[in-house]
């Protein structure tokens, strides 16, 4: 679906915000796309949309090359920004002006993600607040049953009752032929609808696996002190004891918690990344 | 190129839903300028809102206007936060070009032209009746119009490409990048045909000398002699009009490059 192959981005020649970015991304899935403040999460997904042509290095999304930006890629693909704007007029009026652009666009499926967001659907964008009609745009996303769906920060602006609907209204809108990338900090919010992770460091992807393979191969748990458990690759202290990342060498079943894990190859990257080298 | 015109009427639609309200008020807005000026030079001008009056503010507030609206064009492209929607609606550049094309070209002359009959008739009618100036009411029906359309011909694909070239302070750099071709082309036109002139007199001058008067290229060379203050002869030359086309033809095509220029840059816009 998303094949990126020795991309090269940069804003200014001198400083690359992109080197050698290698990426394959498969449909039916939601991956995760994290990294630190400035790695380039949000412009790899703009050049995976076209918003930002690559210098070097080919990217292929759905055939299309994203840079022409051909009204038949762009059917396929949707953006939700983290900041936008949204025009003067009403919810219904939006839907006529911009749901016809969409040949797959789903009415139906718009009133149903904006009854879980319990959101009206005949009102005046310009009265609501930013974080509902953050609701509007999640909702119109989704039901323009693009093939593609990029996601930047979509839970920001949204209040703690929201960030579960949004989960609710993503796990239930995925079909089989389409995937989901959500580039996010907010992990917590999220890190039970992701299937595979991606981390952006150092100019480029340095980890593409599945939160079964991650579990697989990582153990997560909440220990009292550290001696009861057997050389942790990273730990933090909490509360409750201490949240601590092992070495699974008892295949032992455990939740991933993506905080963790960012946090974990953030600080130990050599002796995570050495886990996953295949 | 791709073009589908069913998108195209979809994006025009969507224009006017978007700036429905700044054309709504803009027009309101132009009318009641237009009004209070023409009402005020109506009751104030020792002949009222002559015919001439009407067809000269015509043409001159049509081209500073449409200068204006010119430069707003490809406003949603202006900040990050409108550019992205923008730049992922699924419509091709040449959608987007026929639509600005279409606005800055045809849908804002023909709204404005009603806007300013329609201003002009009602000023009319009270200098007519109200002030005791009976003058003609124009409609288009001067003698310049054409000129006009060409000068909207030459400047408005300039205004275009610098309506999708420059995100910020649009309308000033616009109008810079109109002015200094302009000041360039006179610099240059006027050394160059005091160059050609240059210390050259008449056979049996009697002391009168030539100077550079004005040229116009592929068009026409003047020069006048020098002789007592007031008292100069110009004498034109002019290049057969058979052979004028070429710079007609020049100058037809100027615009077209500008237009072209200002679809290449609509289509490789990024973030």
């Amino acid at each position: 679906m998303v094949s990126l192959q020795h991309l090269y981005f940069a804003y200014n020649k001198a400083v690359p915000i992109l080197e050698d970015v290698n990426l394959s991304l498969r449909p039916g899935r939601i991956y995760g796309l994290l990294g630190k403040n400035g790695a380039g999460k949000s412009s790899l997904m703009y050049n995976i949309c076209g918003l930002l042509f690559p210098a070097s290095g080919s990217v292929s999304v759905l055939g299309h090359t994203p840079a022409l930006r051909r009204p038949a890629f762009l059917q396929q693909v949707c953006l939700l920004p983290e900041d936008f704007e949204m025009p003067p007029m009403r919810i219904s009026e939006y839907l006529r002006m911009y749901a016809p652009f969409y040949p797959h666009f789903s009415h139906e499926a718009f009133e149903n993600y904006m009854k879980v967001f319990g959101m009206p659907a005949q009102q005046s964008l310009q009265a609501l607040s930013h974080g509902e009609q953050k609701k509007v745009l999640i909702s119109f996303t989704l039901a323009t049953n693009a093939k593609l769906i990029l996601m930047d920060e979509p839970t920001n602006g949204l209040d703690i009752p929201s960030k579960r609907q949004f989960r609710k209204v993503i796990a239930g809108g995925l079909q089989e032929d389409q995937c989901i990338v959500i580039s996010t900090h907010q992990v917590k919010d999220l890190d039970s609808l992701i299937d595979e992770v991606l981390i952006l460091e150092d100019r480029r992807i340095i980890l593409q696996e599945s939160v079964s393979g991650i579990t697989e191969k990582l153990s997560f748990r909440q220990v009292m002190s550290l001696e009861e458990t057997e050389m942790p690759v990273y730990s933090e202290g909490s509360l409750k004891g201490y949240a601590v990342v092992a070495v699974n060498r008892k295949a032992e079943q455990s939740r991933m918690d993506m905080e963790m894990f960012f946090n974990a190859v953030m600080t130990e990257k050599e002796k995570i990344l050495s886990l996953f080298q295949r | 190129m791709h073009f589908s015109f069913h998108r195209f009427i979809l994006l025009l639609r969507m224009q006017f839903a978007v700036n429905r309200r700044m054309y709504l008020l803009g027009a309101a807005a132009i009318a009641g300028l237009l009004l209070v000026y023409m009402l005020f030079r109506a009751a104030n001008a020792t002949f009222g809102f002559e015919f001439d009056i009407q067809e000269e503010n015509f043409e001159l507030s049509l081209c500073f206007l449409s200068l204006v609206f010119g430069t707003m064009i490809f406003r949603q492209f202006g900040a990050k936060t409108r550019r992205v929607q923008a730049l992922m609606l699924p419509v091709s550049a040449l959608e987007r070009f026929a639509v600005a094309f279409l606005m800055v070209f045809i849908v804002f002359p023909a709204t404005y032209s009603g806007i300013y009959v329609l201003c002009c008739a009602v000023t009319n009618l009270a200098d007519a009746h109200l002030f005791g100036h009976p003058n003609q009411l124009y409609v288009f029906n001067g003698d310049s119009e054409v000129m006009t359309l060409k000068i909207l011909y030459l400047i408005l694909p300039v205004v275009l490409l610098s309506a999708i070239w420059f995100r910020k302070l649009t309308f000033v750099k616009t109008v810079v990048m109109l002015c200094l071709p302009v000041l360039v082309f006179s610099f240059f036109n006027s050394a160059l045909g005091k160059l050609v002139v240059n210390s050259g007199s008449p056979a049996n001058s009697g002391g009168a000398k030539y100077v550079f008067w004005n040229a116009m290229p592929f068009e026409s060379f003047a020069v006048a002699t020098t002789g007592r203050p007031g008292m100069e002869t110009v004498y034109n030359v002019f290049l057969p009009a058979g052979q004028q086309w070429i710079f007609t033809l020049f100058a037809a095509l100027i615009p077209l490059l500008f237009l072209y220029l200002a679809y290449l840059k609509l289509r490789e816009q990024e973030l």
